[in-house]
């Protein structure tokens, strides 16, 4: 079930009804509810794949229990890495394993030997990647000793499938999340409106801006040779707000559903376009999977307190890991090795802390806010990219400079109200994240006025009728 | 939670009704305007027509409603709208008569692909008569079109904020045009027409292909039925075509013109368009025929 769909706002307020109508205080049902809820939700997209994630929560909640009884770190080491072979066994089967087949088949041929290897013809389950590092996240937790282990099957199975974030994120670890199923929740009336304005908030960034910006980048994209540099930099650009209209907007509305059942999740994108440098954007972008990289690999490999050379070593292997987690190709490698790269300057001149928060912002900071911005799109042309070919085609069409005309963006009435709505509603996003970012806050704060002002311009400027998917919902 | 939901339903209502009457302003100003072909076709005299040309991009670049009526003294109109089908040439018609207009012959401009097509749906610009959803004959129409999920079309009868906010950029933007000006019209002249420029894709000449139509489309007899029923003599049409011979077995009164402009790629914009040299011979030609009959 999309969230911009009909589907869900029709599905929404029936959950909520009998979430606080229905079963008030009883927080057993109210919890089998947010399962049973959560189930209906995933399958709408396809029932088969429930069994996996099923199968994921059974697995975890025993590994958790028996990790949690046992006082030997052997066993318990042992159980982990059953936790760890299943849940990554899953991820590589589904997500990596075709790209392996293909990768080793391609450097034997490199070499003038040719392989016949067949791939699976399977398509990746939506979300596994997100609630496979939840799960994960629990049993290390138990493991290190940092979370006594759930008794409640029921609690478990609808934190590993809580549907406002189960297919793609925020990422949120058993710490947080699960003692939350454990507490009654009351209802709040200003977290719930909170709730709400986020929502309308999530669908302006993915109705508006993404899925507008996504007519424009799937062309330039498609068909790069065919278009000047001019326009192929704006084609980066508009892709670089496209994956933030479409991340942080889904971010938004899972946030804001969860408010309205009384959970608090975390915050996954707090401004990142106004960061000064790249280190600043990474603690802006996707915070829960680049916190959850820094807490389950960056620190054990021993973080920065190690020695320079191992210290821009975890540099690269979190930033490689990171593109990996993000789609089994060489443009996602590709991508978090130039981040790597853009990082760590800052980090061997102990730069990478400068700007810890959003106060204190000063008129050179607006070039600083510029070049990353630069940075952050130049690598968004090998996310974005079907394979790295394509990106270094894409590079070197706009480093010809043959012409810096847009005249593609004015080419018909057509294209001439598409770019006018881009300009409208990306100013608009800007000036109300400037406006948060400046008090800094970590959400754009809405009113009565500028919700209407919001919901007017999702229903005046939407795209509706060529509705992209998530583009998330891939990882 | 009361005082939530109140507010929630209060200010869900205010939305609800706001964004609705955006939508109903917007189908008026549509609806009084020129702007598309349904409000076109309904906004002047159409009394004393004597016939009106249906069809889609064919119909609409081929022939030329002005050199026809100097050519033959006779009063019509262009009433075709690119990327349709026989069901909105249908409604089209239907529209027109019920909006008192009145004709003695209705061209219709057939493609072959359209014809052998046996489950039509929503063409891409039926959007274009949204504003008149509330006409019986609009919203009958798009209740009986198959469509895949909630109709756009048909349930605006009901939440007209719901085709509004789907046909946005097709409806509310151009509607701001039509209500600051109502004559303005959008790229087709003073009698429905639109032409391509000589100018277009390469063509090559290959040798003429040979096909037969296929008759599969219910709306062809329910447009027959129609014109009966208005005492209106149905002219079926079909434009020049690059390279392709269009035949049929079955006995149809068609002018039949695929063949006309063989293979002179001077004459055409792409495969199944003339250019503006092509419909002057092809209006040309038409005329010729209709006026041997």
């Amino acid at each position: 079930m999309l969230f911009n769909s009909i589907t869900f706002f029709v599905f929404l307020p029936i959950v909520f009804f009998l979430y606080w109508f229905v079963l008030k205080k009883k927080l057993k049902a109210q919890n089998t509810l947010i399962l049973v809820a959560s189930y209906v939700f995933y399958a709408w997209w396809d029932w088969r794949f429930l069994g996996l994630i099923i199968f994921s929560t059974l697995v975890d909640f025993y590994l958790g229990i028996a990790i949690g009884k046992l006082t030997s770190s052997k066993k318990s080491k042992y159980l982990l890495w059953i936790s760890l072979l299943v849940n990554l066994g899953f991820l590589g089967v589904f997500k990596y394993f075709n790209f392996f087949i293909e990768t080793w088949v391609e450097a034997w041929s490199g070499l003038g030997i040719d392989q016949e290897v067949s791939t699976l013809s399977i398509i990746l389950p939506v979300g596994i990647s997100f609630y496979t590092f939840q799960t994960l996240s629990y049993t290390i937790d138990v493991y290190k000793k940092k979370l006594q282990p759930t008794q409640s099957l029921l609690n478990f199975a609808a934190y590993v499938a809580f549907f406002p974030q189960l297919v793609a994120g925020p990422i949120e670890r058993a710490t947080r999340l699960l003692p939350q199923f454990s507490n009654a929740r009351n209802f709040n009336i200003a977290v719930a409106k909170s709730g709400v304005y986020l929502i309308i908030w999530g669908l302006f960034k993915k109705v508006v801006i993404a899925d507008n910006c996504a007519f424009y980048v799937n062309q330039i994209f498609g068909n790069s040779d065919h278009f000047t540099s001019g326009e192929l930099v704006f084609g980066a650009v508009l892709f670089a707000f496209q994956i933030y209209g479409d991340f942080s907007g889904y971010s938004d509305i899972a946030i804001g559903t969860a408010r309205l059942f009384g959970f608090q999740l975390m915050t996954n994108f707090a401004f990142p376009y106004f960061s000064r440098d790249i280190a600043e954007f990474w603690r802006r972008w996707h915070i829960s999977l680049s916190t959850w990289f820094r807490d389950y690999l960056y620190i054990p490999l021993g973080g920065s307190r190690v020695k320079q050379s191992i210290k821009i070593r975890n540099v690269f292997v979190i930033f490689l890991v990171s593109g990996f987690w993000h789609g089994a190709n060489w443009t996602f490698i590709f991508w978090g090795a130039l981040h790597a790269l853009f990082f760590l300057p800052l980090l061997i001149f102990s730069l990478n802390r400068k700007y810890l928060k959003s106060d204190g912002l000063k008129l050179n900071h607006i070039l600083k806010i510029g070049l990353t911005f630069l940075l952050v799109c130049f690598a968004w042309i090998f996310f974005r990219a079907d394979n790295l070919g394509e990106a270094f085609q894409y590079i070197n069409n706009v480093s010809v400079f043959n012409s810096f005309s847009l005249l593609y963006f004015v080419k018909s009435s057509k294209f001439m109200l598409l770019s006018g709505i881009l300009i409208f509603s990306i100013l608009t996003m800007l000036f109300f994240e400037f406006k948060a970012f400046r008090n800094q806050l970590v959400e754009v704060h809405l009113n009565k006025f500028s919700a209407t002002f919001i919901i007017v311009c999702i229903v005046l400027m939407g795209a509706f009728k060529n509705q992209a998917d998530f583009i998330y919902f891939q990882f | 939670m009361k005082f939530f939901l109140k507010q929630i339903a209060l200010y869900g209502f205010f939305i609800f009704i706001l964004l609705n009457l955006v939508a109903l302003g917007s189908f008026w100003s549509l609806r009084k305007s020129t702007f598309y072909k349904p409000s076109f076709a309904v906004n002047q005299d159409i009394a004393n027509l004597d016939y009106i040309v249906l069809g889609s991009s064919t119909g609409l670049t081929t022939l030329n409603t002005v050199q026809i009526d100097s050519l033959t003294n006779w009063k019509g109109l262009n009433l075709s709208m690119d990327d349709t089908g026989l069901p909105s040439h249908y409604l089209m018609l239907k529209h027109f008569l019920v909006s008192g207009g009145h004709i003695n012959k209705c061209v219709l401009a057939i493609t072959p692909w359209d014809l052998a097509n046996s489950n039509p749906s929503l063409g891409n610009n039926d959007h274009r008569f949204l504003p008149f959803i509330f006409n019986k004959e609009v919203k009958n129409h798009f209740r009986d079109l198959p469509t895949s999920g909630a109709s756009p079309l048909f349930f605006s009868a009901f939440i007209p904020l719901y085709g509004l906010g789907y046909y946005n950029t097709e409806l509310f933007y151009p509607s701001l045009i039509a209500f600051a000006k109502p004559e303005y019209r959008n790229r087709f002249d003073e009698k429905g027409n639109y032409v391509y420029p000589n100018l277009g894709k390469s063509l090559s000449v290959n040798a003429i292909k040979q096909s037969e139509y296929s008759f599969n489309n219910p709306y062809l007899e329910k447009i027959k039925l129609l014109c009966k029923e208005h005492k209106i003599k149905l002219i079926l049409y079909q434009s020049p075509m690059l390279n392709q011979h269009q035949v049929s077995l079955k006995s149809m009164d068609l002018i039949n013109h695929s063949a006309l402009l063989a293979q002179d790629t001077n004459l055409f914009y792409d495969e199944i368009h003339v250019n503006k040299k092509g419909r002057k011979i092809a209006t040309k030609s038409f005329v010729d025929a209709i006026l041997k009959r």
